[in-house]
């Protein structure tokens, strides 16, 4: 470590940020490998150390003989001052060294608020801002993956390449290449040209995209033989997909401290607003008996009390009672407290809940989302208000009295009624506390949180145009004179943030300079209120003749060519645009185990695998689309299908 | 689980004491062993008992406070500074039981200070009272900074070396 750390730590706030030293941290020999990874992740260390995602691809990358990668982590302000004070310059946490010694530096990006974290982190390690600025030299390589690198562009100016999808195979073969080219002395372009051609990667620099006077994209051109579209690259079979089970047990307190155990990817849902839910289909489930060795394995090496299972909806996990079963005994000889967030509203749940609450009864959280059926419908929550009071019910009943719901505001079709339909809502809440709880003494708590819709790429909404401030804030003032039981408390989710998500999120690399300008003015911790100041990004774009309304508050046509039309996440927009038609006429979307609605997204995999695949003899088809070819003789409308699998490619 | 006399952040030990149950019966003696390959760097065990004091029984603790002067050690800083500890009230901001900052005389809890000059810095080997009330031993560096501004440190690190009984016996 830096001397002057020393010094230094004993000033700034929770030092143990910086200090690395970590049970299970990889410490590598460096004159025994030829590669090393800076895998940087764009906010504090409690935040970083509690991403799955990091853990997963931290071990990937450090099982490669040859390879070392080691974290970094933001600095938050008060180390960033000293930092600067004293050049010194930002640091992995396993060596100690400059990230600017470092042959990769890669990027976790998951939020569009870490843009200016990101240019901050690299401004720290002394390494120009700029791709352009970086010369041809094949190192540093800085690269970007995550879920908001599902569009790039705003960040085009500043890195390499982008990874498109999931890491643990596509990494690999970066690197790969990488260390090839390194030896055989290529320079960076040389590189550039012949990653674009691995699945997965996005390489902007070999993109030219042009605008029409409209400011709406009118191309965007391939060049030097990259792929017109960038396939998102996925884990085809889950089970032999790497899981941390040696994970860095973290020296001071992080956000999420325990065993999280990932049950499956992607989503049936298809709740309209939902990116996640979309990019990450096709659905792949772990096997629960993988699952429980991992689990076990995990706490053994651990020492973890705590286990948590995870994926955006665990209770569409199909063998989840089995793996409660196999997980149980375990944990209760070892006192390990098993915790299933992400639950829906529904009995079966509730079930679940209760058996595993051991009598501890913290809160319920649920996110209805919608205050009313109708609007529930449009967005495709497939949520009834009776599903969500019947669970209520049952847990009043069994002695719960704090219930957390969550809601947006500005969602497509939105009207007053629908507003003032989340205060009703409310006041079902309380009054089936009234009717059910079984200690009224303890009182109830409910809280109620909205937050701004944000339209996302990649989802039924990805035309929408976020409502304007001003009728955001209406929205909430009718919400805040509606909500007038004393039981309830009600949060709303600042404007400002929303307001810059929103146009980061459907941004496109024009977006570059404002950026680099307001990271110039002091934007560098976005994601934290303790910084975020929008006044300064107003600044900007103003100083860059650039309008934000025209990415955050602007209806997109049909046909338009979106910023990131050049990456495919599975879905096509052929469905998505339906899906949106679907949401104006108030008509919902079977989840995909009921029906296929011929997302695209299976075509991802095998169709003996996934959400598509036959489940208990039973192959659903949609009579409403084209979900399988005519040749096939499924579109016989009478609901379930006779047809082979091997017929059953659903078309676009 | 909980540790008697928990560490200020910035300071090290060499005699931390971490009391703890177990559900089954345990190789005291081996228990060091077992558990060091699986700390993290830095941190190792190095005798594990069976308890034969009660805490309230910990009187003192032991420290080195190094006071670090980069541009070397002032003339006569050792002998003022021993003096200012061992005189007759020693007064530093100190946070209370309702955790206010308030001005205290740390003197009574000052058993003995013995200043050693070395390259660069003055080393005080201190014994200060552990609890009730307990004084931290880089509140000493604090009280030079306040009483002796024109000795003030560059840096200061503290080291605790020694948990002791009311007999000046190591507390175990």
């Amino acid at each position: 470590m830096d001397k002057r750390l020393e010094r230094i730590l004993p000033r700034v706030q929770k030092p143990a940020r910086y200090v690395g030293g970590e049970y299970n941290a990889v410490v590598k020999d460096k004159a025994q490998v030829d590669t090393r990874v800076a895998f940087c992740f764009p906010d504090t260390y409690e935040i970083g150390m509690s991403n799955l995602g990091m853990r997963i691809l931290y071990g990937v990358m450090n099982n490669l003989d040859g390879v070392w990668c080691e974290r970094v982590f933001a600095p938050w302000g008060d180390m960033e001052q000293e930092m600067r004070e004293h050049h010194i310059p930002l640091w992995a946490l396993e060596s100690g060294d400059s990230v600017g010694e470092f042959d990769i530096v890669a990027f976790s990006v998951g939020y569009e608020m870490a843009y200016t974290a990101l240019l901050n982190m690299l401004d720290l390690s002394g390494i120009p801002l700029r791709a352009e600025d970086r010369g041809t030299a094949l190192k540093p390589l800085v690269i970007a993956g995550g879920t908001a690198m599902y569009n790039a562009e705003p960040l085009a100016d500043f890195i390499d390449l982008a990874c498109i999808g999931e890491g643990e195979e596509e990494l690999p073969e970066l690197i790969a290449l990488y260390r090839r080219a390194k030896a055989e002395g290529w320079d960076k372009p040389r590189f550039l040209r012949a990653a674009s051609q691995i699945e997965g990667i996005y390489v902007p620099s070999l993109y030219d995209v042009t605008y029409r006077d409209d400011g709406t994209v009118a191309a965007i051109t391939a060049k030097d033989g990259a792929p017109e579209k960038v396939k998102k690259r996925i884990i085809q079979h889950m089970d032999g997909a790497y899981f941390p089970e040696k994970s860095i047990v973290p020296s001071t307190e992080i956000v999420h401290d325990r065993v999280t155990l990932e049950l499956f990817r992607g989503c049936i849902r298809g709740c309209r607003f939902c990116q996640a839910g979309y990019v990450y289909r096709p659905v792949r489930c772990r096997s629960k008996d993988v699952l429980v060795g991992q689990g076990v394995r995990a706490c053994e090496d651990s020492g973890y009390q705590e286990m948590t299972l995870s994926s955006l909806s665990t209770s569409d996990y199909p063998d989840l009672v089995d793996l409660c079963d196999g997980l149980e005994e375990y944990c209760a000889a070892h006192h390990v407290n098993l915790s299933l967030p992400s639950l829906r509203a529904d009995n079966f749940s509730m079930a679940l809940t209760e058996r595993l609450s051991k009598g501890r009864k913290a809160g319920l959280t649920f996110a209805p989302e919608a205050g009313t059926q109708r609007l529930r419908d449009a967005i495709n929550k497939n949520l009834t208000e009776e599903d969500l009071m019947e669970s209520l019910r049952r847990a009043f009943s069994n002695g719960w009295n704090s219930v957390k719901l969550y809601f947006m505001l500005g969602l497509p079709t939105e009207t007053d009624e629908d507003i003032i339909g989340i205060a009703e809502m409310a006041n079902h809440v309380i009054h089936c506390w009234r009717e059910h709880a079984s200690n009224k003494a303890r009182g109830v708590r409910i809280t109620v949180s909205t937050s701004w819709f944000v339209p996302k790429p990649f989802t039924a909404f990805q035309w929408e145009s976020q409502i304007s401030r001003a009728e955001y804030e209406r929205r909430v003032k009718l919400l805040r004179e509606h909500m007038t039981a004393r039981a309830v408390t009600y949060n709303w989710h600042d404007g400002d943030t929303s307001f810059l998500e929103a146009v980061l999120a459907r941004g496109d690399r024009r977006l570059g300079r404002v950026l680099e300008t307001a990271f110039r003015k002091g934007a560098h911790l976005d994601a934290w209120t303790d910084y975020f100041d929008l006044n300064r990004w107003l600044e900007a774009f103003d100083a860059c003749g650039i309008d934000p309304a025209f990415y955050a508050n602007r209806t997109r046509a049909k046909d338009e060519i979106f910023p990131w039309s050049m990456i495919s996440c599975g879905v096509g927009d052929g469905y998505l645009w339906r899906e949106r038609e679907r949401c104006y006429a108030t008509v919902t979307t079977p989840d995909c185990r009921t029906q296929c609605s011929g997302c695209g997204a299976n075509q991802m995999v095998g169709l003996n695998t996934g959400c598509c695949s036959p489940r208990r003899g039973r192959r659903p088809i949609s009579p409403t689309w084209t979900c399988c070819g005519p040749s096939s003789g499924c579109l016989s409308g009478r609901g379930w299908s006779s047809a082979t699998p091997a017929a059953s490619t659903p078309t676009r | 689980m909980s540790f008697v006399l928990p560490l200020s952040v910035g300071q090290s030990s060499s005699c931390e004491l971490l009391d703890f149950e177990t559900v089954e019966d345990l190789d005291a003696a081996a228990f060091p062993e077992r558990l060091n390959p699986f700390l993290p760097e830095g941190v190792r065990i190095l005798d594990c008992w069976a308890p034969v004091e009660p805490v309230r029984e910990m009187k003192f603790l032991q420290a080195d406070v190094t006071l670090e002067y980069d541009g070397g050690v002032p003339g006569g800083a050792a002998e003022r500074i021993t003096a200012l500890l061992l005189g007759e009230s020693v007064v530093v901001a100190k946070r209370n039981k309702k955790k206010q900052m308030v001005d205290t005389d740390i003197r009574p809890m000052i058993e003995s200070v013995a200043a050693e000059k070395r390259e660069g810095t003055v080393v005080l080997h201190v014994t200060v009272q552990s609890q009730n009330p307990g004084v931290n031993p880089a509140l000493l560096a604090a009280a030079v900074e306040r009483h002796l501004p024109d000795l003030k440190p560059d840096f200061v690190r503290v080291r605790r070396t020694a948990l002791l009984d009311g007999n000046r016996q190591q507390f175990r």
